[in-house]
């Protein structure tokens, strides 16, 4: 069964060939395959171990309101999503293979809060996850829980939180659900304000991973500084960041250190219509599985500027990675227990046969950046120009534990994406708005997705308009076209889209691909849809066949597989 | 709960709760191509609604630092009306204040009554949701 998550890294996908081809005696291919070992042990163990905590907390929900003043809780919330899908077979390899037919995630989240004390649970329940998400989420369980004092000058968590070092290259806990991913840290967090140009903040603990933790010890200080008056013309903020990951090992390679350390530093400016951003990290030897258990030690910068003019807005980003992929258990890959996030300097598109084609960052080594423009016209009209490059780093491999050298400066011939984008935007009446979006893309897709080495060189043309009906209805339409002589070929598409406001929505829209104008081998990608909104709850209802593809949330990515069948959606905020 | 404005300092999330005026509060993303619809829809008709009911509008980007920087490129080239008191922007970058409102997705539209109470939300955004937005604040007025 080929479920499984797949983060768009380098080195995700060379392990991935690997396994494939020859075994190459490497010591460290082996961590792989214990996750879908031990899923069934992870479930067992930590539904009864949640169940004591679920009870603790039950306790603390209904019990502290009456003995509260009011009886009740000042606010009481929460939310819930359930995502089902049901396969239908289309004679396809991924559908024979699959032991259920059918996925469903389900999460429930309730949170409570009372004077300075609130508090929080999440539950999930994969029976099983849907296709495309990770192995090690089967199965049911209370995967967060948080107790928090908030205070004037201090806020103190105890459990599960979330938190972010700067621009996140450090340390990033986050929880991307689209993804399969949660980082949380569970632990203590604690926020300092003992001024109002200081600011600190301490964490500990260990990471989520699946339903049970991650082997290391994470601690963290970050402590963020503001330079300047409120008054000043001129707005200078900093910060100083510090993580440390303990991790026993006792295996026998002499390369790998129990404790890591990644140590950063941030300066920001700002004034008037310029500001101008920038942080450097650098990371301890760290020998995992991602590098191949080399000391070469990481390092990261990140760049960004603006420039704002009356009709025109310039932003440039930059950005230099040198083997930083810093995880809080050296043996796991994609999306687990990833205490760093490196954000792709790329635009994220969101017309969907651009989604064929996604960058995802590189942080085995990468450095290039993007340029946008945005001019705006007086008669209603916008024009966007955006123009990415990513390249290899200019690594010269070395014979010894360090792996290979690479000078700063130097660029590596190997080119990693391009992507020039046009989008003209009009609005022409109150009544009808259009977009025109021309993309050029190099897509080195042997690096980012790890299939056959091939330079995808494609060239996409999309027409969108929406015309607005009486009665606060809409009628949107979508016209797509993506050619390449690489890879699957050519690629189309249409959709419609109607919508009642503010409660009903339908689409219905096909995809197709075609190689060289032969079109009995024409392959199609049908799908329909409703979707019903009501306050903040929302049904959602299609059918279809999905092609394969890359979801990507920030340069990070899961790969869904290909699959035809019938899919619901609820979500419900309370 | 905390959240950034776009110098990069920090607001204390109870502040929107203490403006004793109704607000609407949007999460949205710059990659988002039904929140960039519904913000330009409610900019377009904002300075109206404030001076009728005085209500005022709060777009919160869930952008990440991939995106965040395109935000203030946005707010310029959409011409947003940056009416300081009436439509202000603030960054949620790691989904903080988005958890603490139970936010699944974007867009994501909240209206606050004077006192600081939920009383609407909706999400998703079809052309037209803006209209509903302004009949809730303005049944609140009467």
């Amino acid at each position: 069964m080929k479920k499984t998550i797949f983060k768009q890294q380098s080195h995700f996908w060379k392990f991935k060939r690997k396994i494939v081809e020859p075994f190459q005696g490497s010591v460290h291919l082996i961590p792989y395959f214990p996750c879908v070992l031990r899923r069934a042990i992870y479930v067992k163990s930590l539904w009864g171990f949640s169940k004591r905590k679920l009870l603790i907390f039950l306790v603390f929900f209904f019990l502290i309101p009456s003995l509260g003043d009011s009886g009740l809780f000042a606010q009481f919330s929460g939310s819930f999503q359930s995502d089902f899908q049901k396969y239908t077979n289309d004679n396809s390899l991924i559908y024979s293979q699959l032991d259920k037919k059918f996925g469903s995630n389900n999460y429930l989240t309730l949170q409570g809060n009372y004077k300075k004390i609130s508090a929080g649970i999440r539950l999930e329940g994969y029976f099983p996850p849907l296709l495309g998400y990770p192995y090690n989420l089967e199965g049911k369980g209370l995967v967060n829980r948080f107790v928090n004092y908030q205070a004037k000058k201090f806020s103190a968590t105890v459990g599960n939180f979330y938190e972010q070092f700067g621009s996140g290259m450090m340390l990033r806990l986050q929880q991307q659900r689209f993804l399969g991913m949660d980082t949380s840290l569970d632990g203590f967090q604690l926020k300092v304000n003992p001024t109002k140009n200081y600011a600190v903040k301490l964490i500990g603990g260990k990471q989520r991973l699946g339903f049970k933790h991650a082997d290391g010890i994470v601690l963290g200080i970050d402590n963020e500084f503001r330079f300047s008056k409120d008054s000043a013309a001129n707005n200078w903020t900093g910060g100083l960041s510090f993580v440390n990951k303990n991790e026993p090992y006792s295996g026998i390679l002499k390369t790998v250190n129990a404790n890591v350390w990644a140590v950063g530093g941030r300066l920001n400016f700002q004034k008037n219509n310029f500001s101008f951003s920038t942080e450097y990290v650098s990371k301890s030897p760290d020998a995992s599985t991602a590098n191949r258990y080399i000391t070469h030690r990481g390092s990261g910068v990140f760049l960004t500027s603006n420039l704002d003019f009356t009709n025109l807005s310039l932003s440039l980003n930059l950005k230099r990675i040198d083997n930083f992929d810093f995880r809080s258990q050296r043996g796991e890959s994609l999306n687990n227990a990833l205490l760093s996030y490196i954000p792709a300097t790329t635009k994220q598109h969101s017309y969907r046969l651009l989604t064929l084609y996604p960058y995802a960052s590189q942080v085995l080594g990468e450095v290039g950046g993007q340029i946008d423009v945005v001019y705006s016209f007086k008669n209603n009209a916008t024009l966007s120009i955006n123009f990415a490059a990513l390249n290899a780093l200019n690594k010269k491999e070395i014979a010894t534990d360090e792996g290979y050298k690479s000078d700063f400066f130097e660029v590596g011939k190997e080119k990693y994406y391009r992507d020039l984008n046009i989008d003209f935007e009009r609005k022409w009446s109150k009544k009808f708005k259009s977009n025109l979006v021309f993309v050029y893309l190099n897509y080195n897709k042997g690096q980012i997705q790890g299939t056959r080495q091939e330079m995808v060189k494609s060239y996409t043309f999309i027409f969108d308009g929406t015309y607005k009906l009486p009665k606060k209805r809409a009628l949107r339409f979508e016209l797509q076209h993506l050619a390449t002589k690489q890879d699957a070929g050519n690629w189309a598409m249409s959709l419609v889209e109607y919508s009642v406001s503010p409660k009903y929505f339908f689409y219905i829209s096909d995809e197709i691909n075609y190689k060289d104008f032969d079109f009995e081998k024409v392959k199609h990608f049908p799908n329909i849809g409703s979707t019903f909104s009501y306050s903040s709850h929302r049904i959602s209802l299609a059918y279809g066949r999905q092609r394969e593809g890359l979801l990507c949330v920030g340069g990070i990515c899961r790969l869904t597989p290909a699959y035809t069948g019938f899919s619901a959606s609820l979500t419900s905020s309370f | 709960m905390q959240i950034k404005d776009l110098k990069g300092q920090t607001i204390s999330t109870k502040q929107l709760s203490e403006e004793s005026q109704p607000i609407i509060i949007s999460f949205w993303a710059t990659w988002c191509k039904p929140c960039l619809q519904e913000i330009n829809a409610i900019a377009e008709n904002l300075e109206e609604w404030h001076k009728e009911t005085g209500v005022k509008f709060i777009a919160i980007s869930v952008d990440d630092s991939r995106s965040k920087a395109r935000v203030p490129t946005f707010i310029n080239s959409k011409k947003w009306k940056f009416n300081r008191a009436a439509f202000r922007v603030y960054f949620d970058d790691n989904g903080d204040f988005q958890r603490a409102l139970n936010v699944l997705n974007v867009p994501h539209t909240l209206i606050l009554d004077a006192k600081g109470k939920i009383i609407y939300q909706h999400t998703s955004y079809a052309s037209g949701d803006e209209e509903a937005y302004i009949e809730v604040v303005r049944k609140l007025k009467k």
